[in-house]
């Protein structure tokens, strides 16, 4: 493909693929409807032309066919005439007794608005008989005119002459008359004695111009007649062809076959329908420019146009609303995802457009309010996480734990207990490190139980001789990672709830376990106990959080931190009877060093 | 309504107007490109020197069939008496003053038609037939100068010892005068004798010398053919110009031993046709004299000079 041609397709392929919904269908439609109906109009166009020139055709051999039956019809009367005069007055009459003047006149009357005279000559040219007029000219020789010779020539045959003027008669009235001669061999008797003679009979020319005048072709056709050599018969411009200010085809035409012909004429493209007449041998030729057939397919064209450009602005006008219909309610949702996008909040979805479009629009609308109310729990949770997060802050530096501590390493110093009070106030320290943790939110298991073994001391110190503290943890599962700051505070229950209310020495302990894909973290107490209702009820939304005495944060915090950052499947579970003490369960998922580090890195916690 | 939409809706609008302006003018169109007919004919006056209708019968018929043609109304002025220079300037005011889309002007006196037209400011196209003064290039005529020629080649051949008569009383009429002057200089040149005169009546006759005598005119040949039995009880021979029934039918009876004729139809034909032209502005060039034929009286009945002397009426 040469160069420049794939350059317009590529720009052309460019230009369709930024073109809108509506652009397309209206240019697409509108062009396949314009090619249809152009091809439609090119064919009916077509169609009509070939049979319109079919029908002119046609209509020309129809109208020659009809004047040629009428000048058959004619010169067949006058040969009936020469027929009548020759069959039943001359052949029978002996010229030495009778008189055929009678006759002549009579027959003469009967066709005078035809005929000019008749006249009967001998061999000799010796007028015999004639009418009307009955006395030659001085200088007339009926031997030299052709139609004497001729007829005794072909002695069979009627003769017609070309048009001439009349070189016979005397007349005053009518000198130089045009006539058409019909000529005929007759045999004449003279006392018994049968010898050669000629029968003439003058036609008016104006009958057969009669004839052939008053026909009409489409648009300046015309019709005319020639002989059988091509001289020219009638021509309804006769005359300027005889003063030579007009030309006509006339003998080539002779040459014609009859039918239709088509020929170019001093640079005129012109239909030539030729028809013989009968006995003649004329030619009845008619003429019809072309440029007439071309006109009626030029109206045609023109027509075809006109139902092109009708059927172009019915197309274009229907396809700009059907893809206005289409488009405009595709191009509102466009407009309405974009202000979306940019942050806009109260954006309207239309309703309008096709079945499709409005379950486009319902689905966009669906989506939308899932995504706002998704953005409003997020929202919600990322709430609740930094309130919780800020509790743990807050729980972080405690001062009533922090003094009471203190305050106990205080008067253990002033008692002498200096281990003690060292003891304390390490594990003072490395429980506030681990609270810390330098911000991350999750810790190694091992930091966190060690957190929990530290809380203890300082409380096994404070409470001392009231429980005793075991920790039975894997060590296998020492290098998972654990949400920080959440047994501590079970532990800080234990203590404070379960043990409160004995003198008996209980035992508090840790067991951490896995089993299948998650890690559990049993704290249980032997203390007094609790009613399991009561022990569901902790863990609900519906009781209040109560405050504690210790650090501060309650079953309920750990609870919702653990499902909020790792799920509702994962959380607290609490067994408790009266008397038996309680078992609070921590349920958390399986957590590498790299999964908590991705989580450190602000992504979401996903649960493998 | 967007600016967007607003800009789509005008664009679809004018795309819309646009195609209803191609349809509308294509339904219509045919009739646009439609030849248009003339709606009024054109008139054009003609002023002739003479009523005699059998002089002007072959010229009238060609031109009836060019007013046909060319969609024009002719208007035919003569004077009431032959030749009157005065009356037929008369004519030719009263049309000018009147007004008409063109004029042929089969003048008496060039001169004198010539300095009348001088005095009108704007002139309608004029077309002179038979003969024009100098300035004037639309001249429907035949050769003058060839009939007198062909003339008088044909006399010095049959009667080289002869004397001449020249029979020319329209000494004001160029064409003829052309003729005349032609005629003569070819006679003189042959050897022959030659006088002028401008009235048959007292014609002297040499007794010396047979005469021929011959007309230049198609009037005057007329006229000469009527008179010649009482101008002499020989049988002088005679020469014309013409193409008259009258003319023919002399030639027939050997009144005339032979004419000069070109074709009158043809002349009427092309004055009207030049006239109607160049009062529709279309550029027309002055044509060339029209040929010229010499008929025998034994030639009379040939195919071309029947074609030529008898035209087909209808």
């Amino acid at each position: 493909m040469p160069d420049f041609l794939r350059q317009l397709v590529r720009k052309t392929s460019m230009k369709y693929r930024k073109m809108s919904i509506q652009a397309i269908i209206s240019i697409t439609f509108t062009a396949v409807a314009v090619i249809g109906i152009t091809f439609i109009s090119l064919s009916l166009v077509w169609r009509f032309s070939s049979e319109a020139d079919l029908q002119q055709r046609s209509a020309n051999q129809r109208l020659l066919s009809q004047v040629n039956s009428n000048l058959d019809n004619y010169l067949r009367q006058i040969m009936q005439v020469s027929d009548t005069m020759y069959y039943r007055v001359i052949k029978n009459a002996d010229l030495s007794s009778d008189n055929m003047q009678q006759s002549f006149n009579l027959l003469y009357e009967e066709n005078r608005n035809s005929l000019v005279s008749i006249a009967l000559f001998d061999r000799q040219s010796n007028l015999i008989a004639a009418t009307p007029l009955s006395s030659l000219k001085e200088h007339a020789n009926p031997a030299q005119q052709s139609w004497f010779p001729v007829a005794l020539q072909r002695v069979e045959n009627l003769h017609f002459s070309n048009p001439h003027v009349q070189n016979l008669f005397d007349d005053s009235t009518h000198p130089f008359r045009w006539v058409v001669s019909l000529s005929r061999h007759v045999q004449l008797t003279t006392d018994g004695q049968i010898h050669d003679g000629v029968l003439l009979l003058d036609i008016n020319f104006s009958g057969i111009e009669h004839i052939c005048r008053d026909v009409e072709f489409e648009k300046n056709g015309y019709l005319y007649l020639i002989s059988n050599d091509g001289e020219i018969i009638y021509h309804p411009n006769q005359q300027l062809i005889y003063a030579n200010l007009l030309k006509e085809n006339n003998l080539v035409a002779a040459a014609y076959p009859d039918g239709t012909h088509e020929e170019i004429f001093e640079t005129a493209k012109r239909l030539v329908t030729v028809k013989t007449v009968g006995y003649t041998g004329w030619k009845l030729v008619s003429v019809v420019p072309i440029e007439s057939t071309f006109q009626n397919s030029r109206q045609m064209i023109l027509f075809g146009i006109s139902l092109l450009c009708f059927s172009a602005f019915l197309m274009a006008f229907l396809n700009f609303r059907i893809s206005a219909y289409i488009s405009d309610p595709i191009r509102q949702l466009e407009h309405s995802v974009r202000q979306l996008e940019s942050g806009k909040e109260d954006v309207e979805f239309s309703q309008a457009g096709s079945f499709e479009v409005q379950r486009l629009s319902h689905a966009i609308r669906s989506t939308v309010s899932t995504m706002r109310h998704l953005a409003d729990d997020i929202i919600e949770q990322e709430g609740q996480k930094r309130l919780l997060e800020l509790e743990i802050l807050q729980s972080q530096i405690n001062p009533h734990f922090l003094y009471n501590t203190l305050d106990s390493v205080i008067w253990m110093i002033e008692a002498g207990r200096h281990q003690e009070a060292i003891l304390m106030v390490t594990a003072l320290a490395r429980l506030f490190r681990i609270s810390l943790s330098k911000g991350n939110h999750l810790i190694p298991l091992s930091n966190e139980l060690e957190h929990a073994k530290n809380y203890m001391t300082i409380q096994s110190i404070r409470y001392k001789n009231k429980f005793t503290f075991q920790i039975d943890a894997d060590p296998s599962l020492n290098y998972l990672y654990t949400l920080k700051l959440i047994i501590q505070p079970l532990l800080e229950n234990a203590i404070y709830h379960g043990l409160s209310e004995t003198d008996e020495e209980s035992i508090i302990s840790i067991a951490t376990y896995q089993k299948e894909n998650e890690l559990f973290i049993d704290v249980k107490d032997t203390g007094f106990g609790m009613t399991q209702e009561f022990a569901q009820s902790l863990l609900d939304n519906v009781t209040p959080t109560t405050q504690t005495k210790g650090s501060g944060m309650g079953l309920k915090n750990v609870h919702q931190r653990i499902r909020l950052t790792f799920g509702e499947e994962y959380g607290l579970s609490i067994f408790s009877q009266p008397d038996k003490g309680t078992l609070v369960r921590i349920t958390l998922p399986l957590i590498s060093q790299e999964e908590a580090k991705k989580h450190s890195e602000g992504g979401f916690y996903v649960p493998q | 309504m967007s600016r967007s939409k607003k800009r789509r809706n005008v664009v679809e609008f004018s795309i819309l107007l646009f195609l209803f302006f191609l349809v509308v003018i294509s339904l219509f169109g045919a009739d646009m490109f439609r030849p248009k007919k003339q709606s009024n004919p054109i008139e054009i006056s003609i002023i002739m020197r003479e009523q005699d209708n059998a002089l002007w019968a072959n010229a009238r018929l060609g031109m009836e069939q060019a007013a046909q043609n060319y969609h024009a109304e002719l208007r035919l002025l003569a004077p009431s008496s032959a030749n009157d220079t005065q009356e037929q300037k008369a004519l030719l005011e009263r049309e000018l003053t009147g007004g008409t889309d063109a004029m042929v002007i089969i003048a008496t006196d060039t001169e004198e038609i010539s300095a009348m037209l001088n005095t009108f400011d704007a002139l309608p196209p004029i077309i002179f037939y038979e003969s024009s003064p100098t300035e004037y290039d639309f001249l429907i005529s035949p050769d003058n100068a060839s009939i007198g020629t062909i003339l008088a080649e044909e006399i010095s051949l049959v009667y080289p010892s002869h004397h001449v008569i020249i029979y020319h009383p329209f000494t004001e009429n160029s064409g003829v005068c052309l003729r005349v002057e032609a005629c003569e200089d070819l006679l003189l040149s042959s050897g022959m004798t030659v006088s002028i005169v401008n009235e048959l009546e007292n014609l002297s006759f040499s007794s010396e010398k047979e005469t021929v005598i011959a007309a230049l005119d198609p009037s005057s040949t007329q006229e000469l053919v009527s008179k010649k039995k009482t101008l002499s009880s020989a049988n002088f021979p005679c020469y014309g110009v013409g193409a008259t029934s009258v003319i023919a039918a002399a030639l027939e009876r050997g009144d005339l031993d032979a004419i000069c004729a070109w074709s009158e139809y043809a002349a009427g034909y092309l004055a009207i046709e030049q006239a109607a032209n160049l009062a529709l502005q279309k550029k027309q060039q002055p044509l060339s004299p029209l040929s010229v034929t010499l008929v025998r009286k034994e030639e009379l009945y040939e195919t071309n000079n029947q074609k030529l002397l008898f035209p087909v009426a209808k």
